[in-house]
């Protein structure tokens, strides 16, 4: 390529030249004659004088004069000639060089305008793409919706890096594949809100929402309802033990504009209540990323103690017990009674402890025919088995039986092959259809152990059961009925016998765990919410992880002293002794 | 291209028959596995950001790496028997481009041994990571292109070197300077507004606008989506597109020094 273009070159050079010399014709004739008059002079200057002695003692002085004279002119002739060529080459020269830096420039610009669409992204959970879910959710917009940015289009970019610890330089292009996958129903614009305060009343009527420099206004033009991102939650950071800092953990910018978008696009939202009273452990603790999750796919997220004697609102959609420690009274089964039969759902994990939950297993059983067991899980298989780490060895084991892969079953919840496993990384109790069978309440079993899984029941690990798939995770639905005593409404209930499937520590392993899936379906399916989110949800992507799993230190230490000095230090004698020899040549 | 090959052989081996190369190759693995080595021992992995702290430091490896390439054939008296050598210019400039293009491979060598290892001990490697490795060698073969345009202009290897570096701390600080003149041209242009024919938000744009054509022209900025793991077409012409303009001002640098010769 470069060789033809130099060919290229050459032939215009060539072409030059001649024109050059077209024009140049006369100079050149006037060079000519001064180079040959010089060369004549040279030829004169050196011939033999042979006749008229006497003259020669006259002439010898003038044939040197003549000889000097014309070497003088030939040089300057050749002088002004080589002057001539150079200046016409110098020229030359410099037109080539404007003219490819012109072309390169005009490529680059060329490629700027009409190239910008070619990238493909590289990461692992395709952080800076779409998803599906929200390509689905852009496809199905019935109303316009107007993503306005509360800064100029130049500052946005520099904005986003002040506020964020990552970068998140592919922002504005995210914006404009929601913008391209819309068919025309989203649009983008960038509001001054510094320059121009009055944008702000005219962006939020209302007065109700605080708009602030860089944020994100999602808004539906027809009913005017709007959804205010800010810039700083696009990334979401958690506290690290280890820094003793927070640290961004995954990008949310996706979930946060698409959950956005489908806000102000629905008018139904689901309430989920994370219950307390009962020691369950808090939602910022262990399942923050659940949080986040229910938040960007739009369902209302608030807290309540039914221990007090509070009433369950009515505006509950599903109330979330998160591995409680402590059963729930009597006077809170009724509650409990009186919210499942107006059509609520119940969302609860356990994980083995003393505690047998009589007054839970009896609403359990009578409004789902669901039972919480006491009996521990264990998983035979070692193929299924986590791995623990032994810092001792530097290896991983295989051999608690307690820590497994599991499999999610065709359900209600989820009525499609999985081909993935969910992680159960910490222990799981049994749960079991009871012996209240009735017409009105279908269970399911959502997730259970491989063929080799077995129970120690009641947590005695003397008495182990026969192998067999074991139940972890069951639903049940109860359609409602109408009897002599009351009219009740369909209720749903999702009971999981292990809760370490949805701790922040385990959703963080993987950018692929189906874990986050299978709770965003479940919560789906009990917030009647899953016929328009069936197969999709709008999760964070984590970002990657940059540690290593290698606890032998001393191995560590010599690999350190190994690539940083042995290595260094050997190249650098090498170096000193090629150095010496070649001296010595 | 038997020439170009001849060439390139004869130039990537005086790496390795002087102490150049060896000396260089040292301080690269010495200094990327510094980095390492501290991540490591912290059990972290993170070779992106090992090839971002190695790329800060181009501004030392590249000038050294390319100061010799036409000066030292001066300094040796060689020059003139290379130019009358039935190779052609481009010839002659890439086989000394791919060999120091070449050498530079070799240097990064250490990071491809720390992968490895980060690999071996349980760590992950990124697609990042290598689209990161794509950014880091286009912005050196631009980087020395740029220096093989100096050794070319340049009568010695020290006054190619130091205006190497004074070019490539130019990138660094082009963004800082980028701003400087968007400022200006903004206050100039208030400033001879006396009519007030333009808006405020005109000079203000044409500033913006200026800033962001000279901040356009740093060759790291463009690569910097790589560094997150997406591989874009228009920093890659972009950076190849960088190499190829100083390798042609290369060639006519020393197109230049033949006519000259009286």
């Amino acid at each position: 390529m470069l060789f033809k273009f130099e060919n290229i070159i050459k032939s215009a050079a060539d072409k030059e030249s001649a024109s050059l010399d077209n024009t140049t014709q006369t100079e050149s004739v006037v060079d000519q004659d001064i180079a040959e008059t010089a060369e004549a002079a040279d030829a004169a200057a050196e011939t033999p004088v042979t006749a008229e002695p006497e003259s020669e003692i006259e002439d010898k002085p003038e044939s040197e004069e003549r000889k000097r004279s014309g070497r003088k002119a030939a040089r300057k002739a050749r002088g002004r000639e080589v002057d001539k060529r150079n200046k016409r080459l110098g020229r030359f020269s410099t037109v080539t060089i404007i003219i490819v830096v012109a072309i390169v420039l005009v490529l680059n610009l060329v490629l700027e305008g009409v190239g910008q669409e070619w990238k493909w992204d590289w990461t692992a959970n395709k952080s800076f793409t779409l998803d599906k879910a929200s390509l689905e959710l852009l496809n199905g917009l019935e109303d316009d919706v107007e993503i306005v940015i509360l800064t100029t289009e130049d500052a946005f970019p520099g904005y986003l890096q002040r506020v964020s610890k990552v970068s998140l330089t592919f922002i504005p292009d995210l914006l404009n594949q929601y913008k391209l996958n819309s068919g025309g129903r989203l649009t983008i614009r960038y509001a001054d809100i510094v320059r121009d305060p009055d944008l702000v009343k005219e962006i939020d009527p209302s007065g109700l929402q605080s708009l602030a420099e860089g944020n994100l206004v999602v808004k539906n033009k027809s009913n005017n309802r709007l959804k205010v991102v800010p810039a700083g939650s696009l990334v979401k950071y958690e506290f690290n033990q280890q820094y003793m800092q927070t640290i961004p953990v995954a990008y949310q910018a996706e979930a946060q504009i698409s959950g956005a978008i489908k806000y102000v696009s629905t008018t139904d939202i689901p309430v989920v209540y994370f219950v307390s009273g009962h020691n369950e452990t808090p939602v910022d603790e262990q399942y923050s990323l659940l949080n986040s999750l229910l938040v960007n796919n739009n369902f209302d997220v608030k807290n309540l103690n039914t221990s007090t004697g509070q009433p369950i609102p009515d505006d509950a959609t599903v109330l979330v017990l998160f591995n409680p420690q402590y059963d729930i009274s009597s006077d809170e089964v009724h509650s409990y009674k009186e919210y499942l039969d107006r059509g609520g759902s119940l969302f609860v994990t356990t994980e083995p402890n003393i505690q047998t939950f009589v007054n839970l297993n009896s609403l359990l059983l009578d409004v789902f025919n669901l039972q919480i067991t006491g009996d521990r899980v264990r998983e035979e298989n070692q193929d299924w088995r986590l791995p623990r780490y032994n810092s001792n060895t530097g290896r991983a084991e295989y051999n608690d039986p307690y820590v497994f892969l599991a499999t999610l079953e065709r359900s209600s919840i989820y009525n499609d092959q999985i081909e993935n496993a969910l992680y159960m990384t910490g222990p799981s109790r049994s749960i079991i259809a009871g012996n209240n069978a009735r017409d009105w309440i279908t269970t399911e079993t959502v997730i259970v152990t491989s063929p080799r899984g077995t129970l120690e029941l009641d947590g005695d690990k003397e008495r182990i059961s026969d192998e067999g798939r074991q139940p972890i995770v069951m639903v049940s639905e109860n359609v409602g009925r109408v009897d002599n005593k009351s009219v009740t409404k369909g209720a749903r209930a999702v009971i999981s016998g292990n809760d370490s499937w949805l701790t922040d520590s385990t959703l963080g392993l993987s950018p692929n765990i189906i874990n986050t899936g299978t709770f965003y379906y479940a919560a789906s399916w009990l917030g009647r919410s899953e016929s328009t989110d069936t197969q999709m949800y709008i999760q964070t992507k984590p970002l990657v992880s940059y540690s290593i799993n290698y606890s032998n230190t001393s191995v560590l230490n010599l690999v350190a002293s190994l690539s940083a000095l042995v290595i260094p230090l050997a190249l650098l004698i090498i170096g000193l002794v090629v150095r010496s020899r070649r001296k010595r040549l | 291209m038997k020439r170009l090959e001849a060439i390139f052989q004869r130039e990537l081996l005086s790496y390795f028959k002087s102490a150049t190369g060896w000396v260089l190759m040292a301080i690269f693995f010495g200094l990327s596995s510094f980095y390492f080595s501290i991540n490591l021992l912290a059990r972290g992995f993170f070779m992106a950001g090992e090839m971002q702290f190695m790329q800060s430091l181009f501004v030392m490896f590249i000038p050294i790496l390319t100061m010799k390439i036409f000066t030292e054939e001066r300094r040796n008296g060689t020059e003139v028997l290379l130019y009358t050598s039935p190779a052609s210019v481009w010839e002659i400039v890439m086989g000394k481009y791919l060999a120091a293009c070449t050498m530079f491979l070799l240097m990064t060598s250490s990071i491809w041994l720390h992968m490895l290892i980060g690999y071996l001990m349980g760590g992950m490697i990124h697609p990042a990571d290598w689209s990161t490795f794509i950014a880091f060698y286009l912005t050196a073969m631009a980087y020395i292109a740029i220096g093989t345009f100096f050794s070319a202009i340049a009568e010695n290897q020290v006054v190619a070197a130091v205006v190497s570096v004074v070019v490539f701390f130019l990138f660094i600080l082009m963004d800082t300077f980028a701003q400087m003149v968007g400022s200006f041209i903004t206050t100039f242009l208030g400033a001879i507004d006396f009519a007030n024919v333009i808006k405020s938000q005109g000079a203000i744009d044409a500033g913006a606008a200026v800033e962001k054509a000279i901040s356009w022209l740093t060759p790291s900025n463009r690569v910097a989506v790589y560094t997150e793991g997406v591989f874009s077409i228009l920093p890659f012409v972009f950076l190849l597109s960088y190499a190829f303009l100083f390798l042609f001002f290369t060639t006519r640098a020393i197109e230049k020094r033949r006519w000259t010769q009286k």
